[in-house]
């Protein structure tokens, strides 16, 4: 790793933090200059429902039963609908109602908003972004909105008002820190989920994230893996494995009747092989090897459906309680993610539960192992801190595991700043990971990235997918070669004896 | 004592322009604001409660948006929101090397204060209600001060905070409700300490009582009666204080002559108090329509309420596999 020098500095925000601000304009202008076809990022984003998308089940009305819009409404007809469904979703939402209504505009949380501190926008902080549809709120449900409009700040909606409530709900990451700082506990992610969740009734995703739940839809992946290509790459991480090791650790796909489910992420067989080698490894050394299966028809933790709508999370949800059902699987193994952690411990494991299977997340088996002595790590040669993923610290009830885990494979392990409830979101949750919003990106994950490179650790250890996808584009762009971004997982690989 | 004080009320024969007014805004209005509040927060509540979670029974396709780790329980979840509640500890939480104590701090002693001098208040109703719990006229005066005064100063302070956060982040924060609500609570707590510090002599010795009651009830209904006004004082800390009481017993009782006749001594002897009851009838109609319900907010919170289910059962049976047992 090349020398560590001063990072461009993250504001401070005891002092004033406006004059000190990343240059984002700036930073826009450049990106222009140099991606001139992203020049016009924000609006690129959208995509309107299109024909590859009707296979990812983006078809207005097929959620929405009282509906039969069909493909492409007019500007007109778009804020007819988003009108029409706001108000029936503020009788069926107990907590998008308490959110709108309660908020006093205190502005505590505006600076504890990542996106708030990337780009210093005016509507890209919680109360700022919830006021775009405070406004309609109050215009739409309150008498004193329509007959004093202007002086409650209560709007009628207009196309170029969704335009603003599209870009900036497409700018939420739904990382909850807000939810946590809030002295009400005003959760301004379930504000953009019910957003969102009426844009992709009308046909309208971000296109990263729809095109990654159109994989998600037809091959129960997001990279759209069928079990050939899945082996295939399992067959080469099993030869590397035994070059590696000397041990004949075997990966098993789509066993019939095994006892153990596991579910990996889909990247674990592209950018984060480590972490998938740190999976077989701790099976093998548990002497699980028989005893479990990855599945070609679920080879998915992660689950996009959070960032769209309540039917793609239920419905990938629903085809791991499926497999696991069919398979006849006792426990199912949860690997790597954030987001899908959410999903799948607020909704798949309580459906897993009724089946009588139970569920566990691949780290808390990994730290009772340490723990018990079931495996011997050795210490590796880096300090390494460690990145609270949003939706394990804050939507998932799992902290103290990969910090039990770490400590016992890291020569020193560091603790962040801002950790647990008071993590920061890596800047590319809800799947801004699409290259029209590098600007966005490289920025909204730089409080985090600059966080951990405070502690002075080599490695910035995280059990999410998302992130590490998403940290090393921000360490390359503003501490390029000083620290790595690496998989819990992947140093429990590195370290176990096997 | 007491019962020749309501009596002397009671034959008071007030102008018909003051028994109109004391009519509407005081008897007509005090009824509306207090059935405005009680049917509006009713209706909030029963709301938040019957509005479904979402499709399906779950919240977005989630069960629950629980927002704390280790909570497996219902009590637990209670006690976090028992702590915010009555803490505000996250505002003590550290973001970047700053801790907001001056806002917690400001929020903390606003909310207590704005609640004791509510309690103060109570012993109004509780003298009405002939439950009426001795306190020292000195003590009374000053805790009472003491109190509405700190919450008068945090509000300023928190308005000034208003302003000022706006300015630095570049992000509107406040519309014409939030500075209404503002002014009203001024308004209200202003003129309340006004009315109190106007209400009470400078010393609490019978003779500056005495000479109290001598120069401020010298004329109208009241002037004469001076010996049955110090034994009130004493008992009671304030004239004022008494016929509040009066006027809320008799609204309690139905006594409508009564009430008035308490309003119309209160115009005359102690107008700013007047002042003070017809914004707080305002601000009890408010509470339910606007941002003051948040008081009522957090037990309904589904990030706060939520549980998750315990870890034990799932990982005991991955033991149980790896030791072979299963």
């Amino acid at each position: 790793m090349s020398e560590r020098k001063i990072p461009p500095p993250i504001p401070t925000l005891k002092k004033d933090p406006i004059p000190e601000s990343p240059k984002f304009e700036e930073w826009k202008k450049w990106y222009a200059e140099k991606f001139p076809e992203s020049a016009k990022w924000i609006n690129a984003r959208k995509l309107v429902v299109e024909k590859f998308l009707y296979e990812a089940h983006f078809v207005p009305g097929k959620f929405v039963k009282t509906r039969d819009l069909w493909f492409k409404l007019s500007p007109e007809e778009r804020v007819r609908f988003f009108v029409e469904r706001f108000k029936e979703v503020l009788k069926q939402n107990r907590a998008l109602r308490l959110y709108l209504e309660n908020c006093t505009h205190c502005g505590y949380c505006i600076d504890k908003c990542h996106m708030w501190m990337a780009t210093r926008d005016y509507h890209n902080s919680p109360v700022g972004r919830a006021d775009l549809i405070r406004a309609i709120f109050k215009y739409y449900d309150k008498i004193t909105g329509r007959l004093f409009s202007k002086l409650v700040d209560a709007k009628e909606l207009t196309e170029q008002l969704l335009e603003e409530i599209w870009i900036y709900f497409h700018q939420c990451t739904e990382c909850r820190r807000c939810a946590y700082f809030c002295p009400f506990g005003i959760d301004t992610a379930e504000i953009t989920r019910a957003v969102r969740q009426i844009f992709a009734e009308m046909g309208m995703v971000y296109e990263f994230v729809g095109n990654t739940v159109r994989s998600l839809m037809n091959t129960g992946n997001h990279m759209f893996l069928n079990a050939k290509a899945i082996r295939a790459v399992f067959d080469w991480v099993e030869q590397e494995l035994k070059e590696e090791t000397g041990r004949d650790i075997h990966i098993p796909l789509d066993r019939p009747k095994a006892k153990i489910l596991f579910l990996p992420s889909s990247t674990d067989v592209f950018t984060n092989i480590d972490t998938l080698k740190g999976f077989a490894k701790v099976m093998y050394a548990l002497g699980l090897q028989d005893k479990y299966t990855f599945s070609s028809e679920v080879f998915e933790v992660g689950n996009f459906g959070l960032f769209v709508s309540d039917y793609h999370l239920m419905k990938q949800g629903n085809r791991i309680v499926e497999v696991a059902t069919r398979l006849g699987a006792e426990l199912v193994i949860f690997g790597e993610c954030g987001h899908g952690w959410r999903a799948f411990k607020n909704y798949v494991v309580p459906e897993l539960e009724k089946r009588g299977i139970k569920a566990i997340h691949f780290l808390q088996l990994v730290a009772w192992a340490i723990k018990k002595g079931k495996i011997k790590v050795r210490k590796l040669d880096y300090v390494v801190t460690y990145h609270d993923p949003c939706n394990l610290v804050r939507a998932g009830d799992l902290v103290e595991e990969p910090r039990i885990v770490l400590k016992a494979v890291a020569k020193e392990f560091r603790e962040r700043e801002h950790n647990r409830h008071r993590t920061l979101c890596c800047g590319a949750g809800t799947g801004l990971l699409g290259e029209d919003v590098m600007p966005l990106r490289v920025w909204a994950g730089w409080p985090s990235v600059y966080d951990a490179w405070k502690t002075g650790a080599q490695i910035l250890a995280t059990p999410c997918s998302i992130d590490k996808a998403q940290f090393p584009v921000v360490i390359e762009y503003h501490i390029p070669g000083q620290m790595m971004c690496k998989g819990v997982s992947d140093l429990v690989g590195w370290a176990i004896e096997l | 004592m007491v019962s020749e004080f309501v009596k002397l009320v009671s034959q008071i024969s007030a102008p018909p322009a003051a028994v109109a007014t004391a009519a509407v805004l005081y008897v007509g209005l005090a009824y509306f604001a207090v059935i405005v509040l009680i049917v509006g927060v009713l209706f909030k509540v029963i709301r938040w409660v019957v509005t479904p979670k979402g499709p399906g029974g779950l919240y977005w396709g989630l069960y629950r948006l629980t927002l704390y780790p280790n909570v497996h329980s219902f009590w637990k979840a209670a006690g976090w929101i028992f702590v915010r509640m009555f803490t505000f500890y996250t505002l003590l939480k550290e973001n970047f090397g700053y801790v907001s104590a001056g806002f917690w701090l400001g929020l903390i002693l606003f909310h207590y204060s704005i609640w004791a001098t509510l309690l103060f208040h109570g012993n109004t109703i509780a003298y009405a209600l002939g439950m009426y719990f001795h306190v020292p006229e000195a003590v009374k005066y000053w805790l009472g001060l003491g109190a509405g005064a700190l919450a008068f100063v945090c509000l300023i302070y928190l308005a000034i905070r208003r302003a000022y956060v706006q300015a630095k982040t570049k992000v509107k924060i406040n519309y014409f409700d939030d500075w209404l609500l503002i002014f009203l609570l001024l308004i209200i707590m202003g003129f309340g300490l006004a009315a109190k510090i106007t209400a009470y002599p400078t010393q609490f010795t019978e003779s500056a009582i005495t000479a109290y009651v001598l120069s401020h009830y010298s004329t109208g209904p009241l002037a004469g009666h001076t010996h049955l006004l110090v034994e009130l004082m004493k008992e009671y800390g304030s004239i004022m204080f008494v016929l509040v009481g009066l006027w809320f017993k008799a609204l309690m009782t139905g006594n409508i002559h009564l009430a008035i006749n308490a309003i119309y001594l209160l115009w005359l002897y102690h107008p700013l108090e007047l002042v003070h009851i017809f914004f707080a009838e305002m601000f009890l109609i408010y509470i339910p329509w606007g941002k003051m319900i948040h008081m009522f907010m957090m037990p309904f919170n589904p990030a706060l309420y939520g549980k998750f289910e315990p870890k034990d059962p799932a990982l005991s049976l991955a033991i149980d596999i790896v030791e072979g047992r299963r």
